[in-house]
């Protein structure tokens, strides 16, 4: 009796086990071989984007284009990009003091004489495209995924509004759209860089401190600036790959 | 030798449960791909996991902020010295460096006017006041050095920021 109750599992072990070697199996043959997947131009492109933070001015002009271009909601905390303000105590730089008023989309208030000794920088934020992005891997329906151009998009059809890319995403950078209850995030514009124009944060940044940048592309200046500049990524040690280059960000920004 | 033949009997009669096991596991895993065939749109899978289609749909957005360079046809020259269009102005006394605003796109200050670059007829919002200005001027902790930086109170009162300066040229008249 007992050793065919341990046959019996092993049988039953091989079932399931097939069961699941044939899934894979059906799925390259549903798909057809990786070649006949009709050929497209965005494989000729790998989209980032490099902030300067000597640059930004913390004018919100990025926050509110980015509104108006991609009709982000105006409730609480729906943000594509937003900007904070760093003021650093040389005395304490662990305990940096971080304001952002609804973003930075209607810039900054002047902050008194107190600021004399801190260090104060901007430090603009948004979707970091990551390549091995922690959101894409949580979606249980395939409603967000990388597009072959290194963009994380949303396909809001397919999105159940579950929220674990909200809470997967370790830069915040997801929101829930009130209107549709989907998740919403920046598509670096998609719409624009698929059309030869530049992000529409990009395009009113007064002083460029904001590029978007194609990484594939031999001729861009991102690979001169790369190699000159002292280049950081936000939360490195999470392993994400993020393809959003700091230019002089402080070690003390979250 | 009977004795045998029954064990083997037993064995099969066993082996019955297993096949029916396996039968019912055949029958959910159809059942899977029939339901999954059913519920996926037939474009899904075709360069990952996800909709194919969603990369036309994210495409499909209209754009709002036509560029710089969409404006340039129909009113270029307007960060040029006013004159400087109609030889009033020699090019040489108007070199683009001296205009530190060149590096502003318009529709920073105009808002976005795609719709205005197909329909120019159209009314175009006004854009102006010193709010405007101190966006980008008012002096601010954390705003870098290299930005001019003015104290309204202390620089121009009340005044509009227009009365001395062009929006388009702003270095004051006479520098
Ligand atoms: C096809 C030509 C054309 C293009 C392209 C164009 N404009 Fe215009 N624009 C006009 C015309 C014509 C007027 C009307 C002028 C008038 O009424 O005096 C106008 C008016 C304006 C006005 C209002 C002027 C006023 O007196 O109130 C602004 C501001 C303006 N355009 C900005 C822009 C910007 C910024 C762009 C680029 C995104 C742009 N235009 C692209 C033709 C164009
Ligand atoms: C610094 C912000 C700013 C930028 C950048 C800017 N404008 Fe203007 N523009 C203004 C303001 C403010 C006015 C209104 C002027 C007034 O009321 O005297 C104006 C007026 C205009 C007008 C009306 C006619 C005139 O000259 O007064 C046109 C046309 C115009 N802008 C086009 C453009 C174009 C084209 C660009 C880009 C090449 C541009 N502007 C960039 C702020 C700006
Ligand atoms: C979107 C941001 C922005 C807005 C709005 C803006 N400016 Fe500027 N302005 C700049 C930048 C950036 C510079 C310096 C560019 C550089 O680094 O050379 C500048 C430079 C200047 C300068 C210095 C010029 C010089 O030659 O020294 C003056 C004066 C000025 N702006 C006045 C104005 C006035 C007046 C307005 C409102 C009509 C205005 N600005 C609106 C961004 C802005
Ligand atoms: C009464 C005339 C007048 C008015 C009004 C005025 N300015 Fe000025 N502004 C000047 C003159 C003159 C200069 C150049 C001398 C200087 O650098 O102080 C100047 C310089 C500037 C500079 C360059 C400062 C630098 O460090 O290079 C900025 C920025 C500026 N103004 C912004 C503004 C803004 C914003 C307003 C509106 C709130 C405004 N101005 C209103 C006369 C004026």
């Amino acid at each position: 009796m007992n050793q065919d109750r341990r046959e019996f599992l092993k049988d039953a072990g091989t079932y399931i086990l097939l069961t699941g070697a044939a899934t894979v199996a059906w799925e390259y043959v549903v798909r057809g071989a990786a070649e006949q997947a009709p050929n497209y131009s965005a494989t000729a492109h790998w989209w980032g984007m490099t902030i300067d933070i000597d640059k930004c001015i913390g004018s919100g002009n990025c926050v509110r284009a980015c509104k108006e271009e991609n009709d982000v909601p105006d409730q609480d905390g729906c943000f594509r990009t937003w900007v904070e303000r760093y003021r650093i105590d040389p005395e304490d730089p662990d305990h940096p003091l971080v304001d952002s008023p609804d973003g930075g989309i209607d810039g900054f208030e002047p902050i008194g004489a107190a600021n004399g000794t801190m260090k104060t920088f901007f430090v603009p934020k948004m979707c970091n495209h990551c390549v091995d992005s922690p959101c894409t891997q949580v979606c249980p329906v395939g409603a967000t995924f990388h597009s072959p151009d290194g963009v994380v998009l949303i396909d809001k059809s397919r999105c159940l509004g579950c929220r674990y890319c909200v809470q997967a995403c370790p830069y915040g950078c997801r929101y829930i759209d009130p209107r549709t209850l989907t998740a919403d995030k920046c598509t670096l514009c998609y719409h624009r860089i698929t059309k030869g124009l530049t992000t529409a944060c990009a395009e009113v940044c007064p002083t460029g401190a904001r590029q978007l940048v194609d990484l594939k592309n031999p001729k861009d200046p991102v690979h001169e600036f790369i190699r000159t500049h002292k280049i950081h990524v936000l939360k490195p040690q999470m392993a994400t790959g993020s393809k959003v280059y700091y230019n002089g960000l402080d070690g003390s920004v979250r | 030798m009977p004795c045998n033949t029954a064990r083997m009997r037993d064995r099969f009669r066993h082996s019955q449960h297993v096949l029916r096991v396996g039968a019912v596991l055949l029958l959910g895993f159809v059942a899977f791909l029939v339901l999954r065939s059913v519920a996926l749109p037939s474009d899904f899978g075709v360069y990952g996991f996800y909709r194919a289609g969603a990369l036309d749909d994210a495409k499909a957005r209209p754009i709002a902020y036509a560029g710089r360079a969409a404006c340039e046809p129909c009113h270029g020259g307007t960060y040029d010295l006013p004159g400087a269009q109609t030889g009033a102005v020699p090019a040489e006394a108007d070199p683009v460096k001296d205009n530190r605003h060149f590096v502003l796109r318009c529709e920073t200050c105009h808002g976005p006017l795609a719709s205005h670059v197909g329909n120019p007829s159209a009314p175009v919002a006004t854009v102006g006041g010193n709010q405007l200005c101190l966006g980008c001027h008012a002096q601010l902790a954390g705003r870098p050095d290299t930005q001019p930086q003015i104290l309204r109170v202390d620089h121009s009162g009340d005044d509009a920021c227009v009365d001395c300066h062009r929006p388009h040229r702003p270095r004051p008249d006479g520098q």
